[in-house]
């Protein structure tokens, strides 16, 4: 055991060779000139946080790895918070499978860019059958026939299944679920509503959730403003790029996910 | 609108009574005084609401956590910024150009944009703070963990086990 740790860290550094000769230059160059500032690591931790929080998550996904200090910073539910204000929002368009002229369309989902070109490669979460229910913090919850009900996170692929209740499974249907995030309490609620049955997600404490998927919870939810979403005053643009785009996308019925200004209430029905 | 020129510190009281606007004057670390406009010193936040509760504007402002050579440039982009008008198209244009060419000199510099950076946090200067963190935030963009930490001379201090769960985290992402 204690071999292979080192063999991945002899790894690690024959890989990054070049640079950690760099480094030890630029630390020889430091401790020459004891009064010139070369780090980074001199900035302040909250200047340091201000400079993370304007990076998309796929850059901060990344720098996990820097050191310690970014990593703390980016599992920071706080910094969280903060990236949701300011990341940009991104249009996301969910087309539900169905049959049209005994044609057969498996459901898709097209995640915009910031260059407003689809970007698919976080497509393979949506399976042919499922149907998206609800959104919220750029996690959306999809259902299908299945016993469990999915929450997925499109910009990552990942995606977490919670099992239905079982009082539900004769008389079920999309509309007895909604998703939801309580900004007092931080918890993600999906509710099935008609059924008077709560599901509580709370992605922090929940013991059984490990710590990587709590993590990538974590980033999930800071993805939010990365992955949503157009309101629909800018529908009916996007829709016009759509069928410029996908041409046999308008056959489809399309929906826009959007996490809207109550994202907070949805799926907190007092029932 | 006031046209005093900047960081020259003579003839700061002539100037004053010809052009009806306050100077104020802002002092380095090193105790180097820097004889600026209202408008350009309002930039900052924090010297805005000394200014505005009335504070001490005729003693001047020591800034001592700014050295004489951060000041300058944050002043040069101060006096861009307060002193003059940004109402046509054409105004905005050369302001935008002007913060290009000043974010360009910077990033060649890194450990002067740090503390351009910092002084501008320090100042709650909003624009120059915006302009240099994203400036940072850029050069994040696209590189590998190990070629941000040679940018930025970050020492690597995760453990073979950090390390390990962080690969196994980004296999989900």
């Amino acid at each position: 055991m204690l071999f292979a740790l080192l063999q991945t860290k002899f790894e690690h550094k024959r890989r990054s060779g070049r640079s950690q000769e760099q480094t030890m230059a630029s630390k020889k160059a430091l401790a020459m000139q004891p009064g010139k500032k070369i780090c980074m690591t001199l900035l302040p931790q909250d200047i340091v946080e201000l400079i993370l929080v304007r990076l998309p998550v796929s850059t901060l996904l990344r720098c996990h790895g820097v050191c310690k200090q970014w990593d703390g910073i980016i599992r920071d539910p706080q910094f969280a918070m903060a990236h949701i204000q300011c990341a940009p929002r991104r249009p996301l368009f969910f087309f539900q499978g169905e049959n049209l002229v005994h044609l057969l369309y498996p459901s898709e989902a097209i995640l915009f860019d910031e260059a407003w070109s689809p970007s698919k490669w976080v497509v393979p979460v949506i399976e042919p059958d499922d149907f998206l229910c609800a959104s919220c913090n750029g996690l959306i919850c999809l259902y299908s026939d299945k016993s469990t009900i999915k929450i997925a996170n499109l910009a990552t692929g990942e995606c977490m299944h919670l099992v239905k209740p079982v009082r539900n499974s004769k008389t079920d249907h999309f509309s007895y679920y909604s998703f939801g995030f309580h900004p007092v309490t931080k918890q993600y609620k999906e509710n099935a509503d008609k059924m008077g049955m709560e599901i509580n997600l709370d992605l922090q404490q929940t013991p059984d959730l490990d710590s990587s998927l709590r993590l990538i919870n974590w980033l999930e939810y800071r993805r939010v403003l990365e992955i949503l979403c157009v309101n629909l005053d800018n529908m009916h643009e996007v829709l016009t790029v759509m069928n410029n785009t996908t041409g046999a996308a308008h056959n489809k019925e399309s929906h826009v996910a959007d996490q809207g200004t109550s994202s907070s209430a949805v799926g907190i029905s007092g029932s | 609108m006031a046209t005093g020129s900047g960081a020259a510190a003579a003839a700061a009281d002539a100037e004053e009574k010809e052009s009806g606007s306050r100077m104020i004057t802002l002092t380095s670390n090193e105790g180097k005084a820097f004889v600026v406009t209202e408008a350009s010193a309002r930039q900052s936040a924090t010297i805005r609401s000394m200014v505005d509760d009335g504070g001490c504007v005729d003693k001047g402002f020591p800034l001592p956590n700014v050295d004489s050579k951060t000041l300058a440039r944050v002043i040069q982009y101060c006096d861009e910024h307060g002193n003059k008008e940004a109402h046509t198209v054409d105004e905005r244009a050369a302001l935008a150009k002007f913060d290009k060419d000043f974010i360009a000199e910077l990033d060649a510099d890194k450990a002067f944009l740090y503390d351009v950076t910092m002084a501008a946090n320090y100042l709650h200067i909003q624009g120059l703070f915006a302009l240099t963190t994203q400036c940072i935030a850029d050069t994040i963009k696209g590189k590998t963990p190990e070629e941000i930490r040679t940018a930025f001379g970050i020492e690597y201090d995760l453990t073979a086990q950090d390390e390990e769960e962080i690969k196994e985290e980004d296999t989900h992402a």
